[in-house]
């Protein structure tokens, strides 16, 4: 199995959308996709649970989870800090909108 | 939330099922799942094929909009990859791979349960989530101490539905354009940054 035919499949959708954007049909899209998401859920916990491995180690895995979060949103923390002092805080924009966080602070 | 809550309840009827033994043997044929994989994929990128709403505000606020969702991806990146070196057993891929959900916990564990298996999947599921809840609880304190962008680059690609409520709370109304930019950035490139990181 290899990944091309993810590839494959998310490019076709997109000509596909692409091609019917003006149609009322694409709005349908998301009900859809929201269904598949739950059907899909149901077989990963099916995977998850038939997975002796998974169910004996769930602990572990749980830990494994914590720290790539915990890594994952303070590097995520830490960008938009810098983003924020450094350049989108300059004069021209977003400046008059933090001067209203700023006094809400104080 | 509502949303989040029927999620999960799939999800453990499902472990449930499992373990009790109360499924048929042609529900655990893989080749189902991984049909409705590729169906799931074709209407994400029909969602992003006839989207127009990103490309209007990408017009009206330029450039310097894009800078926020280039920020969140390279701070995770390096967040996650960090990690990757105290947890021996997995590879920087993987770790990178599940760093990508960025809050988008089903499209990311489905797609690396179908790729890697269910246990790094699980992994997926629960960093994930816990990303998203990260908001929900810590938005106030990620703003006084990281600044009003914060919580929308910890929201990842939440930040356009679910976590969309907090931002506008604790980053104020004028983040809500910005947030909702983000989301919209972040949801399309999740399915792509997970399946290059698998295929790596």
């Amino acid at each position: 199995m290899t990944i091309i035919p993810v590839f494959f499949s998310i490019l076709t959708g997109i000509v596909v959308g692409y091609l019917l954007r003006q149609k009322k049909i694409v709005n349908k899209t998301g009900i859809l996709l929201n269904m598949v998401i739950m059907l899909l859920l149901l077989f990963l916990g099916i995977a998850v649970g038939s997975n002796r491995e998974v169910v004996t180690r769930f602990a572990s895995l749980g830990l494994e989870a914590l720290l790539l979060t915990l890594g994952g949103t303070l590097g995520s923390l830490i960008a938009a800090l810098w983003l924020y002092r450094k350049v989108l805080h300059g004069p021209k924009g977003a400046s008059h909108q933090s001067e209203k966080y700023n006094q809400k602070k104080r | 939330m509502k949303q989040t809550a029927l999620y999960l309840l799939l999800f453990v009827v499902g472990v449930a099922a499992a373990i009790t033994g109360v499924l048929p043997e042609a529900l655990q044929d893989d080749r189902i799942s991984k049909g409705i994989l590729y169906l799931l994929l074709f209407l994400v990128g029909i969602q992003i094929g006839s989207g127009k709403n990103m490309f209007r505000v990408l017009g009206r606020y330029g450039i310097k909009i894009m800078l926020l969702p280039l920020g969140t991806t390279l701070g995770t990146f390096a967040g996650v990859s960090l990690i990757s070196l105290l947890l021996p057993d997995r590879s920087l891929t993987d770790c990178l791979s599940v760093g990508a959900g960025f809050a988008y916990y089903s499209l990311s564990s489905i797609l690396i349960t179908e790729f890697r298996g269910a246990e790094l999947g699980t992994v997926a599921l629960l960093a994930n989530i816990m990303r998203e809840f990260s908001v929900l609880v810590f938005a106030p304190w990620m703003v006084r101490y990281f600044g009003p962008l914060a919580p929308i680059s910890a929201g990842g690609a939440t930040t356009m539905d679910t976590t969309l409520p907090f931002i506008t709370r604790y980053s104020g109304e004028p983040y809500v354009v910005v947030a909702l930019f983000h989301g919209m950035v972040i949801d399309f490139t999740v399915p792509l940054w997970v399946s290059l990181f698998l295929s790596l």
